[in-house]
C-alpha cells in the first residue's frame, strides 16, 4: 500500500520502522530537514521537507494516489487538518493522532462531518495498558483479547520458581489451572519461539501464556507469585496519561496520589479529579516523596516528560521497596535498555500506537476474509499475537478440527472465544462463524485467518 | 568495521560481475578470436570467490556510513582489478600497471587510455572496454542492487536495522543530493536503469540507420550512455570524419548528461517540476554559450559556419559530459577555445546522470554562495537564503557543497605536484592530465591531447591518475574517509 507519515517523531518513526517492514510504500513529510535527512539515511522511504497541511507538499507525497494518511505531528489541529485535506486529494483513509480529550470525546462527528477514520490517542492506550498490568501486578506485561475475556500475560521465571524444570505439557497438572504457555524468550538466547509441548521451562526464561482473568489468578497463586491487589498507587507527573489513568483506577476503587510540579495543571486535574490527591511538587525530590509515603505504597507509576528520569525514578522506587514499579519509556532505544536493568513492565505508548496502526493497516488490505482485529507484539516484536473474527467466507478455516489443520511453523492457536466461553483448543475443536480466534506466532505479519495454513 | 559483512556484500556483487563478463565470452565465441580463455578464468575466480564467501550470511548483519564507503570502494577497486584480467590474460595489455589503469578508465567512465592503436585488438576485448563503459556509467552497484537486494533482510527485524542500500547508492550517485523518484530504493534503480537502457538503444539505432556497422554503433553507444569515451577506433569518432554520426552522438550525450530525474518527470508528465529545474536551465545554457564562443573563434581555421558549430558543438558536449570523444585534435585549437573546454571540464555534467566533474548543480549553488558572501560584506545585517528551484536550499547542503569544492580543489592541487614529479611534461600536460582524470573526461591537452595517450607516463603516475579517476567518480569522500583512521577504530 502508498502510506504517507506526516510527522516524524518518535511515533513517526515507530511506525515507519514497523509498516516499512510489512512492505509498504511509503512517503514521509516532516518540516524539519535533519529530521528528513535522517529517516532517509536509516530507512528505505520517500523524504518530503514541508509542512502536511500545504497541499502542494502532500500532492509531493502522493497523496491522490494514497492508500492510508497518517498526521502523527505534535499538534492536535495540524494532524486533523492535514488529514481532511489529504482526504480532499484523494486519499483513501486516514489515521490522526489526537491527544485533546475534548478532541477525542466527538469521535463521531470528526468521521461523518471531516472524514476523519480514526483517531488514535497513544495516551489513552498507554493509561489502558497501564491499568492493566495494575490489575496482574503479577505480571510484567498483559494484553487483552475479544473485550477482556481472554488475557495474555507475560512473566519472567525466577531461579526459586516451581515451574522451573516442568514441561509444558506437565503445566496444567502441577498447577491445576488450564494456562497455556504461547511464547517463550529463552534465559540467555536471543530468539524468542512458540514452544512445543515437550519445552521444559527453565529459570530466566520470560513467558507468555493466555488464559481467563480468573485462570490467570489461580495459576499466580499456585506457583506461589501472586502479589496481594493493589490499593495504592502514586503517579509521578500530571500528563494526561495520569488523567486517564486516574479516572480508570478510581473507577475500580484504588486510591490514587499525583505528583505534578505546575501550580495550574495541579489544579485543573483536582477539579478534574476529585477524588484523587493532588500534590504539588517535584516528583524527583525524594525527601518530597518519602513524605508522600513512596514507602507505603502498592505501585508507583513514573510519567514525567522525561524517559531518563522516568527510569530512575523507578529504580529509586523499587529500591524504596514498592512491589510494582512502571516507568513509561518513549525512546526504543531505552525501552531496549529499561528491561535490562530489572524495569520489565515499561510501558511505550508510541510502540502502543504503531501496533494498533499496524493491526489496522493489515485488516485494511483484507476484505471479506477474517481480518485481523487486534494485534499485540510480544518479547521486542519477535512474536505476535493476533486477534481474528471468523467471517463465513473463510470456508478453509471453518468447520475442520485442528486436528486436520496443516497449519504454519511455529505458529499457536492460542484460544477460541465463542460467545462467553472461552476455549483451550484441542485437536477436535473447530472454529466456527463469530467465533474469535487468538493466534500467537513468529511468523511475522498475518493479515487474514486463512493464512495461518501452510501453503 | 564490520569486515565479514563487507565481505559478504562484495562476493555477492562479484557474482553479477560474472554474469557481466558472459557477454564479452559471448562476442568471443562468436568472432572467434581467441580470447574465450581471458574471459573465463576471471569469471571462474569471480564465481569461487562469490561462492566462497557470498553463500553464507554472516550474523550480525547491520551496516552504517562506514561500512558502506568501504563497500562501494572495495566494490570499485575489486572490480578494476579483476576486469583488468581479460586485458593481462589475452595479452592485449601486457603490464598489470596499465591493464588496472585502462579499466579504472573504463568504469569510471573517464577514457583516458593508454593504448597507442586499439583497431588491431581482438573484438572481445574491444567491447569489454567499451561494456565497462556502460556498467560504470549508471554504477555497478546500482546495477546490482536493481537485479538483487544486496541486502536482503536490513528491515526485516524491529532492531531499527539501517538501510544499508541507502548509503551505498549514495555514494555512488554522483552530485550533492540524492532524490528519490518513488518511495523504494530498489525501485528506483530500476527505473533509472530502464531509462539508461532505452536511451542506449536508441542512440543504438541511430547510428546503424547512419550506416555504422552493428558492432561500432553498440560500443560507441555504450561509450556515449556511460559518457566513458573509449572508442573502438584509433581516431575517435573523427575517424568517420562523418557530419551524421558527429550530431548523433553529441546530442546522444547531451541527453545522457542531463539529471535522469528529469527524464522520471517526462514519462510522468510533470512538466512544471522540469520547468522549475535550474540546473537543466542552466546546463543547456553553458553548453549554447561555449559552442557560439568556439565556433566563432574556431571559424577562421575550418571557414565554414555549419562546421565550426559541428566541431564546436560536438567537442563542447564532449567535454562538458565529461565522455572525452573527439573529432578533431582541439589542441591546435586557440588558446581562447582551449580555456572554455578547460573550464567546462571542471564544470561537468548534471547531477543524477552519467557524467562527472563537479556538477552543474553544484556549480550553481558554488556561485549563489559566493554571491551571498559578496552581499553579506555589503550589507552584513541583511539576511538571505539560497534558493535553487524555486525552494530554499539548506544550509547543510551549502556546506557540504563548499567543503566537497574544498576537499577537490586540495586532492585536484595534490595530485598535480605529484604528477610534476613525473620528467619530460609540461606544466599544460600535468594539469590537465589531472583535470581529465579527476573529471572522468579522458583526453587533456597538450601532451595528453585527443591525438595522444597516457602510455608515456610512469607506473607511479599510472597509479595516481587510477586513484583521481576512482576519487572523481566516487566523488571523493566515501574513498578519503577510508584513509581516515577513525574508520577503522572501533
Amino acid at each position: 500500500m502508498n502510506i504517507i507519515i506526516i510527522g516524524a517523531g518518535k511515533t513517526g518513526e515507530e511506525l515507519i520502522s514497523s509498516l516499512l517492514s510489512e512492505g509498504h510504500d511509503i512517503a514521509v513529510i516532516d518540516p524539519l530537514y535533519s529530521v528528513i535527512e535522517n529517516i532517509l539515511e536509516t530507512y528505505d522511504v520517500m523524504g518530503i521537507c514541508g509542512s502536511g497541511v500545504v497541499t502542494e507538499t502532500l500532492g509531493e507525497a502522493g497523496a491522490p494516489d494514497a492508500d492510508l494518511v497518517i498526521a502523527c505531528t505534535p499538534q492536535d489541529e495540524i494532524n486533523v487538518l492535514s488529514c481532511v485535506i489529504a482526504k480532499r486529494l484523494g486519499a483513501r483513509s486516514c489515521i490522526a493522532r489526537v491527544r485533546n480529550p475534548e478532541l477525542n470525546a466527538q469521535t463521531h462527528f470528526m468521521r461523518r462531518e471531516l472524514g476523519i477514520d480514526t483517531m488514535m490517542n497513544p495516551d489513552y492506550y498507554a493509561a489502558h495498558a497501564i491499568s492493566r498490568i495494575l490489575r496482574i501486578p503479577s505480571a510484567t506485561k498483559v494484553d487483552s483479547f475479544a473485550g477482556g475475556r481472554l488475557d495474555m500475560v507475560q512473566l519472567k521465571v525466577a531461579a526459586d520458581c516451581p515451574l522451573v524444570g516442568t514441561a509444558l505439557f506437565q503445566l496444567p497438572a502441577k498447577c491445576k489451572t488450564r494456562v497455556l504457555v504461547c511464547a517463550v524468550q529463552c534465559a540467555g538466547v536471543a530468539d524468542a519461539i512458540v514452544p512445543s509441548a515437550g519445552y521444559v521451562i527453565q529459570a530466566g526464561d520470560i513467558l507468555s501464556l493466555t488464559a481467563t482473568h480468573a485462570d490467570i489468578h489461580r495459576f499466580f497463586r499456585e506457583i506461589g507469585a501472586l502479589s496481594e491487589p493493589i490499593r495504592d498507587v502514586l503517579l509521578v507527573g500530571g500528563s494526561r496519561i495520569a488523567y486517564y489513568l486516574s479516572e480508570t483506577l478510581l473507577e475500580s476503587g484504588m486510591h490514587v496520589k499525583i505528583i505534578e510540579q505546575n501550580q495550574n495543571r495541579c489544579v485543573e486535574l483536582s477539579r478534574e479529579l476529585p477524588k484523587a490527591r493532588i500534590i504539588c511538587g517535584d516528583g524527583t525530590d525524594h525527601e518530597l516523596l518519602i513524605e508522600e509515603g513512596i514507602r507505603d505504597m502498592d505501585a508507583c507509576i513514573a510519567l514525567t516528560g522525561m524517559d531518563e528520569g522516568n527510569m530512575i525514578l523507578s529504580l529509586y522506587a523499587m529500591s524504596e521497596g514498592v512491589g510494582k514499579v512502571i516507568p513509561k519509556i518513549n525512546k526504543t532505544a531505552l525501552l531496549t535498555m529499561s528491561s535490562h536493568v530489572g524495569l520489565d513492565s515499561a510501558i511505550s505508548p508510541e510502540q502502543l500506537t504503531a501496533d494498533m496502526i499496524v493491526s489496522y493497516v493489515r485488516a485494511m488490505g483484507q476484505s471479506g476474509d477474517s481480518a485481523i482485529r487486534t494485534l499485540y507484539k510480544l518479547l521486542d516484536g519477535q512474536i505476535e499475537a493476533m486477534e481474528f473474527m471468523v467471517q463465513e467466507e473463510s470456508a478453509s478455516v471453518i468447520g475442520i478440527p485442528l486436528s486436520q489443520m496443516k497449519l504454519k511453523k511455529n505458529l499457536l492457536i492460542a484460544g477460541i472465544v465463542r460467545g462467553s466461553r472461552v476455549i483451550y483448543p484441542g485437536a477436535n475443536d473447530q472454529f466456527h462463524a463469530g467465533d474469535i480466534v487468538i493466534v500467537v506466532t513468529s511468523a511475522l505479519h498475518l493479515s487474514a485467518l486463512s493464512e495461518i495454513l501452510a501453503e | 568495521m564490520n569486515i565479514r559483512y563487507i565481505l559478504y556484500l562484495c562476493s555477492r556483487v562479484l557474482l553479477i560481475l560474472a554474469l557481466l563478463l558472459l557477454l564479452p565470452l559471448a562476442v568471443s565465441v562468436y568472432y572467434r578470436d581467441g580470447c574465450i580463455p581471458a574471459f573465463l578464468i576471471p569469471i571462474g575466480i569471480m564465481m569461487t570467490l562469490g561462492l566462497l564467501f557470498g553463500i553464507k550470511k554472516p550474523p550480525r548483519g547491520t551496516l552504517f556510513a562506514r561500512e558502506g564507503f568501504a563497500v562501494v570502494t572495495l566494490i570499485w577497486v575489486l572490480f578494476s582489478v579483476l576486469g583488468a584480467l581479460p586485458f593481462l590474460i589475452s595479452g592485449a595489455i601486457p603490464s598489470f600497471t596499465d591493464a588496472f589503469f585502462e579499466t579504472v578508465s573504463g568504469f569510471t567512465t573517464t577514457g583516458a587510455s593508454i593504448l597507442p592503436a586499439v583497431e588491431g585488438l581482438p573484438k572481445s576485448i574491444l567491447f569489454w572496454r567499451q561494456f565497462m563503459n556502460w556498467i560504470g556509467g549508471m554504477g555497478v552497484l546500482a546495477l546490482a542492487l536493481a537485479l538483487a537486494p544486496l541486502d536482503k533482510d536490513q528491515h526485516k527485524k524491529q532492531d531499527r536495522s539501517v538501510g544499508s542500500d541507502v548509503y551505498i547508492i549514495r555514494a555512488e550517485s554522483p552530485g550533492p543530493m540524492f532524490g528519490k523518484l518513488v518511495a523504494k530504493l530498489r525501485f528506483n534503480v530500476q527505473i533509472l536503469y530502464i531509462i539508461y537502457a532505452c536511451m542506449t538503444l536508441v542512440t543504438i539505432i541511430f547510428l546503424l540507420l547512419g550506416g555504422m556497422d552493428l558492432f561500432d554503433s553498440i560500443c560507441h553507444a555504450f561509450a556515449a550512455a556511460g559518457t566513458g569515451g573509449f572508442s573502438v577506433r584509433n581516431a575517435s569518432i573523427g575517424a568517420y570524419n562523418h557530419a551524421y554520426f558527429d550530431w548523433v552522438l553529441s546530442i546522444a550525450i547531451m541527453l545522457f548528461g542531463i539529471n535522469f530525474n528529469i527524464y522520471y518527470f517526462l514519462l510522468t508528465k510533470n512538466f512544471l517540476n522540469i520547468l522549475k529545474s535550474e540546473e537543466l536551465r542552466w546546463y543547456l545554457i553553458i553548453i549554447g554559450a561555449s559552442t557560439g564562443l568556439i565556433a566563432c573563434n574556431i571559424f577562421s581555421t575550418y571557414g565554414s559556419v555549419s562546421t565550426s558549430i559541428r566541431y564546436a558543438f560536438f567537442q563542447v558536449t564532449s567535454i562538458i559530459t565529461t565522455t572525452g570523444f573527439s573529432t578533431v585534435d582541439f589542441n591546435l585549437w586557440p588558446t581562447f577555445s582551449k580555456g572554455i573546454l578547460l573550464l567546462l571540464m571542471f564544470i561537468g555534467a548534471c547531477a543524477s546522470s552519467t557524467g562527472g566533474g563537479l556538477k552543474v548543480s553544484r556549480c550553481i549553488i558554488l556561485v549563489k554562495t559566493a554571491i551571498k558572501e559578496i552581499r553579506y560584506h555589503l550589507n552584513p545585517r541583511e539576511v538571505r537564503t539560497i534558493r535553487c528551484d524555486g525552494n530554499h536550499v539548506e544550509n547543510a547542503v551549502v556546506t557540504n557543497v563548499s567543503s566537497y569544492f574544498v576537499v577537490y580543489m586540495l586532492v585536484f592541487a595534490a595530485s598535480t605536484f605529484l604528477l610534476s614529479l613525473d620528467p619530460d611534461h609540461s606544466l599544460e600536460t600535468c594539469f590537465s592530465a589531472v583535470a581529465a582524470c579527476l573529471n572522468n573526461i579522458g583526453p587533456g591537452l597538450d601532451g595528453v591531447g585527443p591525438m595522444s595517450n597516457f602510455s608515456h607516463f610512469s607506473d607511479f603516475s599510472k597509479w595516481l591518475l587510477s586513484a583521481d579517476m576512482l576519487l572523481g567518480r566516487l566523488e571523493l569522500f566515501p574513498m578519503l574517509a577510508l584513509f581516515h583512521p577513525a574508520a577503522w577504530r572501533k
